[in-house]
C-alpha cells in the first residue's frame, strides 16, 4: 500500500492548485491533491488526499482515498478509506478497510471470490432415494 | 579525428592563458584536431556539415551550456560524438555530467565514457538537452493529446524538462534522461506574517502540446532563448551520445 514516504516510486503528483481533464493512463503510482474530471487508470496504486476532488472513475491496483470521489472505483486488491473520505459511486475491490467516519453513497461489491465455499449438493430427490436404498437393505 | 568548436566569447583575453593550457594538454595527450570557432557572420553549419560528411566522427565544444546547445542545432546527424570542454559561466550540463572546468576536462576527453541522452524538441525543429520555464498565467497544457491541465494559480511556475536540476529535484522523484518529458508546476502560497508553502505537481509524458491565448515568453534554459505559443514540446527517438566524467549525476 501507499504509505508516507513512499513518493520516490511516485510517477504522477497532482497538486492542489491543478486541474486534469480527461483520460488520464499511467503504468505508476498516483498522488491527487487537486481536481480531476475523466477517467483515472493505472496499473498501480492511487492516494487521494484530503483536499482533493475526484469526478471520475477510478481504475487501479491499491487505493487510499481520504477526499472526494464521485464515480466508481475498480480496485483489483485493497480500498482503504480514512475518515475524510466521501464517495458517490459504486465501489469494486477485493480488500475493503473503512474508517469510522467515511461515507459511502453508492453499491459494494466484493471481488475475491477464491474463499467462497461450495453449496453441499443435497436435493430432495437424492434424499428419497438414499431413505429407499436404506428401507430395501432393512427388507432384505 | 577530433574537432574543436570554440565559442565566440573565448576570443576574450582573459581566456587566452587557459586556452592555450587546454591546447598542450590536448596535444599531449593525443587529441588535438581542427579548431573552428563560432561567429555570427560565419555560416557554421555548413562548413561543419561538409566536414561530418567528410569524417569527422568527435566533435568538442569548447564554452558552455549555451554552446552546447547551438552546435546540436546546427548539426543535421546527430550519430556523433560530443565532448565539452566547459569554460566560462552556466556550465549546468557539465556539472550534471561531471566533466570538470578547463584543462581538467582533457582528461574526460581522452578517457571517452560515452552517455546517450535524450533530447527535448519544440515545434519538430528546435533541440534542447536539458528544460524550459515558463509562467502559467493563461496557458493550456494538452498531454498525449489525452489530458489538458489547467493550472488556477497565475502565479505558478510551469517547468518543462528532459533533464532538471531544480530546486524540485530534491522534493519529488524527477526521472532524468528517462526518453519523458518531466511537466515540474511549483505553486507557492502566501499569506501575510506566514512562513510561504511550495508545492509541486509532476506529470511524466511523451508529448505536450502548449497554447495560450496571449504571446507567453518561454525559457529555454540552455540557451537563454525566448520562443512563443503555440508550441509542441517532445523527445527525440535519437540519442546524444555526450563523453561524460566518472562523478555524473545521470545515469
Amino acid at each position: 500500500m501507499l504509505k508516507e514516504g513512499s513518493g520516490h516510486e511516485t510517477d504522477t503528483i497532482i497538486g492542489p492548485s491543478v486541474k486534469v481533464e480527461g483520460d488520464f493512463v499511467t503504468e505508476g503510482n498516483i498522488i491527487v491533491e487537486g481536481t480531476i474530471c475523466g477517467t483515472i487508470k493505472t496499473s498501480q496504486n492511487i492516494k487521494v488526499g484530503p483536499s482533493s476532488k475526484i469526478f471520475a472513475n477510478i481504475w487501479a491496483d491499491n487505493a487510499l482515498v481520504a477526499g472526494e470521489i464521485q464515480g466508481n472505483l475498480n480496485i483489483a486488491n485493497k480500498l482503504e478509506l480514512t475518515a475524510s473520505a466521501k464517495i458517490f459511486g459504486d465501489i469494486k475491490t477485493a480488500v475493503l478497510s473503512i474508517a469510522s467516519g467515511a461515507t459511502i453513497n453508492g453499491k459494494c461489491q466484493m471481488t475475491d471470490n477464491k474463499n467462497k465455499s461450495v453449496r453441499p449438493e443435497f436435493s430432495k430427490q437424492k434424499k428419497l432415494e438414499l431413505k429407499n436404498q436404506n428401507e430395501v437393505e432393512k427388507t432384505a | 579525428m577530433y574537432y574543436y568548436i570554440y565559442d565566440n566569447f573565448l576570443t576574450e583575453k582573459k581566456y587566452q592563458g587557459i586556452i592555450s593550457k587546454i591546447e598542450s594538454r590536448l596535444t599531449d595527450l593525443g587529441i588535438n584536431g581542427k579548431i573552428i570557432r563560432m561567429s555570427t557572420f560565419k555560416n557554421l553549419s555548413k562548413t561543419l556539415n561538409e566536414d561530418i560528411a567528410k569524417g569527422v566522427k568527435t566533435i568538442v565544444v569548447v564554452g558552455n551550456d549555451r554552446t552546447l546547445n547551438q552546435l546540436i542545432n546546427l548539426i543535421d546527424n546527430l550519430n556523433l560524438t560530443i565532448g565539452l570542454i566547459p569554460l566560462g559561466p552556466d556550465n549546468n550540463i557539465a556539472k550534471l555530467m561531471g566533466i570538470p572546468e578547463g584543462e581538467a576536462a582533457c582528461d574526460v576527453l581522452s578517457s571517452r565514457i560515452i552517455q546517450s541522452l535524450h533530447l527535448g524538441l519544440i515545434n519538430k525543429k528546435y533541440f534542447f538537452i536539458t528544460y524550459l520555464e515558463l509562467p502559467s498565467d493563461n496557458v493550456f497544457l494538452n498531454c498525449d493529446e489525452n489530458y489538458f491541465i489547467n493550472v488556477s494559480d497565475y502565479h505558478d511556475v510551469i517547468s518543462i524538462s528532459n533533464i532538471f536540476w531544480g530546486e524540485a529535484a530534491d522534493k519529488i522523484p524527477l526521472s532524468n534522461n528517462s526518453g519523458y518529458i518531466n511537466l515540474i508546476i511549483k505553486h507557492t502560497k502566501k499569506r501575510l506574517f506566514q512562513v510561504k508553502k511550495e508545492n509541486f505537481s509532476y506529470f511524466k509524458t511523451k508529448t505536450i502540446e502548449l497554447t495560450s491565448d496571449r504571446s507567453v515568453p518561454i525559457l529555454l534554459i540552455d540557451e537563454k532563448r525566448i520562443i512563443k505559443t503555440p508550441v509542441i514540446i517532445s523527445i527525440t527517438r535519437t540519442k546524444l551520445n555526450l563523453i561524460v566524467g566518472k562523478k555524473r549525476f545521470i545515469s
